[in-house]
């Protein structure tokens, strides 16, 4: 699921930068710090929409670099358990596929794709075929999230497609 | 003790139930064509990160609705059912199902909605979604 979320982050300025435009400095350092990172808690930071506020720089001792807290507003996507998503499919093997949804790479093993799909190994490019659906790459998939593991900077999820209008979409 | 706590926190997360965890029971979800139009618009200092980049793909090949008025539309329409949370919402906007029986093997929590009240909210988004331009 997309979400739109007030997030903060701390940014430590140098004092080179101190001065007129030290707040679009910011602003800058803080999208190209945040956008396109995943954490567990908050899933993946996809876009910056707003900064809210910077934050009134503290200015540490000893090093004299500046410490902003940053609020901002972001689109973040975090997949859940039992959530239901659509996908394409990427790499096909004989252990199962997996599938894309947007950032997320979503593992549907062999055994969650149902009785009726058989690994072909012949074809090009490789498939999971039933008697009248192929999974092939590029496949548009309906899944269901079965479980998540969460990394420092990765979410892996784990898909099923083997329950009641789910699978192969047009 | 620390690590268990969080262990604890992540098993109590199950969209069956709704229960999203701490941090996102209460965010505001987005339909992903609602993704789609707030990507475009900020597209000309789009950042080249494969996250961006990937997302971007996905919502334009699966955004239902093609224009923002017609997501805010399926928003209000869904609104006037004041039981739907944000998250069965997006999910109604986001999956498009086409009868009752198929909405709730999507998404279980709408069982507490009856399935001729459910069935309305449905048609009136497919309908929407035919008659977009």
């Amino acid at each position: 699921m997309f979400f739109i979320k007030e997030l903060t982050h701390t940014i430590l300025l140098h004092p080179s930068y101190f001065g007129p435009r030290m707040v679009e400095y910011l602003e800058t350092k803080l999208a190209s710090d945040v956008e396109g990172t995943c954490s567990g808690k908050f899933g993946y930071i996809i876009s910056v929409l707003a900064v809210i506020d910077v934050g009134k720089g503290m200015v540490l001792s000893g090093t004299g670099q500046a410490e902003f807290i940053a609020r901002y507003r972001a689109i973040v996507f975090k997949p859940f358990k039992g959530e239901v998503l659509d996908g394409v499919v990427g790499e096909v093997n004989k252990m199962g596929f997996f599938a894309e949804v947007g950032p997320l790479n979503v593992f549907v093993s062999s055994h969650l794709i149902g009785p009726d799909f058989k690994f072909d190994p012949n074809s090009n490019p490789p498939s999971w075929a039933s008697d009248d659906q192929v999974i092939e790459k590029n496949t548009h998939v309906r899944l269901k999230i079965v479980g998540t593991r969460v990394d420092a900077t990765e979410i892996f999820a784990i898909g099923t497609i083997k329950e009641d209008h789910l699978g192969v979409i047009d | 003790m620390a690590s268990r706590s969080r262990r604890n926190q992540q098993e109590e997360e199950d969209a069956d139930a709704l229960k999203l965890g701490y941090e996102f029971n209460n965010a505001g979800c987005l339909l992903i064509s609602e993704v789609k139009y707030l990507l475009e618009v900020r597209h000309t200092a789009a950042p080249d990160t494969p996250v961006f980049n990937k997302t971007l793909d996905y919502v334009r090949t699966f955004a239902k609705f093609n224009t923002s008025d017609t997501a805010s539309a399926v928003r209000e329409a869904l609104k006037r059912e004041p039981a739907l949370t944000q998250f069965e919402t997006a999910q109604i906007a986001n999956l498009c199902p086409v009868d009752a029986e198929e909405a709730k093997n999507l998404i279980p929590s709408l069982v507490k909605l009856e399935d001729d009240r459910l069935q309305v909210l449905l048609d009136e988004v497919q309908a929407m979604r035919k008659f977009q331009n």
